[in-house]
Formats: C-alpha cells, sequence, structure tokens
C-alpha cells in the first residue's frame, strides 16, 4: 500500500516538474468575438501586452472588459473594438452585458 | 452601475499553477494515510464545549443604529465582503463573533419564550445560507430583498423563539459559531470542534457552505459559461447536492457525528478562494463606507506569489485538521477492528474534496 502510493507521488511529482512556462509573446494579443455566438475560453495575455479585440453582436449590447474597465458598444454591422494595455495580472472576464462571457484573459 | 450587476471585484485570482495543484494533492495524500498508520489508536479528545457567550448588546444596538447611515453603494461591498467573508475570517480566529454582535439579536429579549422546535434542528440555519449563497453567486440584484428578508424572519423567530432561534435558525450565528470551533485562542480547536451538537440539518449547512464555495469557483469558469443553458441556480444546487451525498455515502449512519471533521476544510477553502477578496476589495469596502468612491486599493497583500502560498498552504492546513479530527472520531464511533477500514471512505472523501478544490483553484 505504502509503496503504491509513494510510487504516485513520484509519479505525480515529476509529470508536475515536466509543465513548462507559457513561451512570452511579443506582438498583441488580437481576439475576434461572438456576443451571439459565445465560446469563451482562457487566452494567455503577458503583463504588458496589448489586446485588441473585435466583438460582433447582432443585437445592441455593451461590452465590457472587467479589472480594466474598457467598454465599447456592439450592433449589428458595428463591432465594437477594444484595444488597451494588460498591465495588471490576474484574470479578467470580457463580457457583453448583462452576463454573457466572451473570453477570460488570464495576465501574468 | 456595473459594481451592483456584478456582485463584487473585476478581477478572479490567476489560475494555481498545475506543479502546486498536483503536488499539494500529493501531499494531502500522503499525509493522510501517514496519519492513519501513524496517529494514536485511542481516542484523545475530549468534547469541551466553550463557555462564556457572552453578547455585547450595545454593539449590537450601536450597529442597528448605524445601518441606516451606510451609503447605498457600500452595500454589496459591506455584506460580499467585509461582512461575508470577514466574519468568516474573524470567527476562525476569535470564535463565535456573529452572536457577539448581530445587530437583530436584541429581539430575543422581547420573546414570547415559546420552546424552539427541536426537530427543526439547523435546517432554517441552511436554507438561508443557502438563500444567501444564491443573491451572492447568482442573483447579486436581489440582496436588498434579501436582507429584508433575513431581518423580518429574524426578528420574528427571535420575537417568538428568544435566544435559542438565532443558536438553531439563524445562518449566519450557525456559520459563525462553527467556523468560530477552530479559533485557536478559546482551548484546544479539536476538543471545540468535536463538541459541535449533532443536530438535524448540520450535514446541510456543512454541504452549502462548502459546496458554496465550489460553485463560485465551477461557475466562474469560461468551461461552465460554454454549458450556458444551465442556469447558475442550477449549478449551485447541484454542487452543494454532490457534496452532502458524497458526504452521507462515506459516512453513512455516522453523518451527523463527523460532521465537524469537515469544518477545518470549509475554513482553509473559504480562506484559499476568499483571500484575494478580502484583501483588496475589502479596502474598497472600507473607503466606500466612508463615503470615498473611486478608490484605488493597494495590492501588495495579493500578489500572484502570495495568493498561491496562501492558498495551497490554506487548503492544506484544512485538510490536516480535518483529518486529524476524523480519525479521533471514528475512533470513539467503532468498534476496534473496524477502525482501520472504517476510516478509510471518509480518508477517501476528503483527499477528494482537497484535491478538487485545489483542482478548482486551476480549473478553466
Ligand atoms: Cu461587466
Amino acid at each position: 500500500m505504502i509503496r503504491v502510493l509513494l510510487f504516485a507521488l513520484v509519479v505525480v511529482v515529476v509529470v508536475a516538474g515536466c509543465t513548462a512556462a507559457p513561451a512570452p509573446t511579443n506582438g498583441p494579443l488580437v481576439l475576434d468575438l461572438s456576443v451571439d455566438e459565445p465560446s469563451p475560453q482562457r487566452e494567455e495575455v503577458a503583463k504588458g501586452q496589448s489586446v485588441e479585440l473585435t466583438v460582433t453582436s447582432s443585437k445592441p449590447v455593451d461590452v465590457h472588459v472587467h479589472g480594466f474597465d474598457v467598454l465599447a458598444k456592439a450592433e449589428e454591422g458595428k463591432p465594437a473594438v477594444l484595444k488597451f494595455v494588460a498591465d495588471q495580472t490576474g484574470t479578467f472576464d470580457v463580457e457583453a452585458h448583462p452576463d454573457t462571457l466572451l473570453t477570460q484573459l488570464v495576465v501574468r | 452601475m456595473t459594481v451592483l450587476a456584478h456582485g463584487v471585484g473585476g478581477r478572479h485570482d490567476l489560475p494555481l499553477p498545475l506543479d502546486l495543484v498536483l503536488q499539494g494533492a500529493a501531499v494531502a495524500l500522503l499525509a493522510s494515510f501517514l496519519a492513519l498508520g501513524l496517529l494514536w489508536t485511542k481516542p484523545r479528545f475530549v468534547a469541551a464545549e466553550r463557555e462564556g457567550h457572552r453578547e455585547w448588546w450595545p454593539v449590537q444596538v450601536l450597529l442597528l443604529v448605524a445601518l441606516p447611515f451606510v451609503p447605498g453603494g457600500a452595500w454589496p461591498h459591506l455584506v460580499f465582503v467585509l461582512f461575508w467573508v470577514g466574519l468568516a475570517v474573524v470567527s476562525m480566529l476569535f470564535g463565535p463573533v456573529w452572536r457577539v454582535v448581530n445587530p437583530l439579536r436584541p429581539a430575543a429579549r422581547f420573546s414570547l419564550g415559546k420552546e424552539y422546535p427541536a426537530r427543526l434542528g439547523y435546517w432554517p440555519a441552511a436554507a438561508g445560507l443557502l438563500a444567501f449563497t444564491w443573491v451572492e453567486l447568482v442573483e447579486p440584484g436581489a440582496l436588498f430583498w434579501f436582507l429584508g428578508g433575513y431581518a423580518l424572519v429574524n426578528v420574528a423567530g427571535g420575537v417568538v423563539f428568544g435566544r435559542a432561534w438565532f443558536e438553531h435558525a439563524d445562518g449566519f450565528e450557525v456559520y459563525s459559531t462553527l467556523l468560530g470551533r477552530l479559533s485557536p485562542l478559546r482551548g484546544n480547536p479539536f476538543r471545540a470542534l468535536v463538541a459541535t451538537p449533532v443536530r438535524p440539518g448540520l450535514v446541510a449547512v456543512v454541504a452549502v457552505c462548502l459546496g458554496s464555495t465550489a460553485f463560485d469557483s465551477i461557475g466562474s469558469t469560461p468551461t461552465w459559461a460554454r454549458l450556458s443553458p444551465v442556469p447558475d441556480w442550477v449549478g449551485l444546487v447541484a454542487t452543494v447536492a454532490l457534496v452532502a451525498g458524497s458526504y452521507l455515502l462515506a459516512c453513512r449512519a455516522f453523518g451527523g457525528e463527523l460532521a465537524h471533521s469537515l469544518i477545518p476544510i470549509i475554513a482553509g477553502y473559504v480562506v484559499a478562494h476568499y483571500y484575494s477578496l478580502l484583501v483588496v476589495e475589502g479596502q474598497r469596502g472600507v473607503a466606500l463606507l466612508s463615503g470615498v468612491d473611486g478608490f484605488t486599493p493597494n495590492d501588495l497583500a495579493a500578489t500572484p506569489p502570495v495568493v498561491a502560498a496562501v492558498q495551497l498552504g490554506a487548503v492544506l492546513a484544512g485538510h490536516l485538521l480535518a483529518v486529524v479530527s476524523a480519525h479521533d472520531r471514528t475512533l470513539r464511533l467503532l468498534p476496534r477492528q473496524e477502525q482501520l477500514t472504517g476510516q478509510m471512505p471518509l480518508l477517501v472523501l476528503m483527499v477528494g474534496y482537497t484535491s478538487g478544490g485545489l483542482a478548482l483553484l486551476f480549473a478553466g
């Protein structure tokens, strides 16, 4: 029993040691997002990287980047364009109000 | 009014690094089974109920008088951060504070003195806590309705049943009293834990506390959002039911007698989950209370390495306390020859809760 557990521990620690840090990126993060068919994912952003979001919607909505408090309106034929620099770390929701999650930015 | 539409805080913690999650889970697993083999074989902790349950009625009255002066925009921070998270942390450190300062408790002084029905137990508290966590996680806009309803029900209950109402049926007092058993300042926490009165609804209270915090993590992941036809309240109720179901399955007939051992796990997860909210948004809450809008909190105490260390430390500490307190209690509950095997299901479950809790701090 103890031997099995020790083995499990070794496997876990080795696997854990092998997970590499994400490679740093320099250009802006460019994302096209849709309010009508949202498919939110987590997106890794390096601190200080700029972010450009283009959000399309068939209905008029407010798009909001939490934490940075960038706001823009999107409507039929007029996508919202949000540009900002991710200058603080954390995990931030980008949503169409009231509560459609469009993407989540992980800034580190 | 973006704040009210979102609860509080625009930022979530960074995901806990995967290697920390895996190492933490491994430590929890290994420590648990080592504990099983190495810890004492005769029960040690004699139940000791803590005495000296005073109430500071001048503070209660003062709070009651102060509440109407709280600026309207400060209420979400006051309730969701300073009160809900602050109450938990202060209780863990100093004991059951809500009973001491609850501004509604003076209602019990005008009591009709009817006897509180024993079969109700903690069920009203469990229902109240579930309603509150629903407001917190699903419908923050209903905060004022909730507060009004809470005040009405508890004043009425206090007038009819007196102090017993607050001890059994006020969700916040039950929560604060359960976490208060961990206070190291008021005697041995293990002896206080084992003295937890086993009443109907105790497991429900514990499941609501643990399940709602877990759902807060689940509900804010993109994965959950992609399941969007599932309403959030279904997720909340399902998570609470999952915690209750898995626990009862592991403990069978001893569900009530062992429920106190989950309190440290709840505490550890609450600290891990809400630490940064308390230290960052707590500052904004204090600013809003003093009438200052547009305050920028200082987040030196919540840098990513600090948050990760607090999260891992709190979850593992909670796990270890839980394992020790469950171990000691099962020694008293089970006959000698069943002690080793009898502890296994709960131990495995606790490792599952702890690894699951860590995984949720990572999950997207
Ligand atoms: Cu928003």
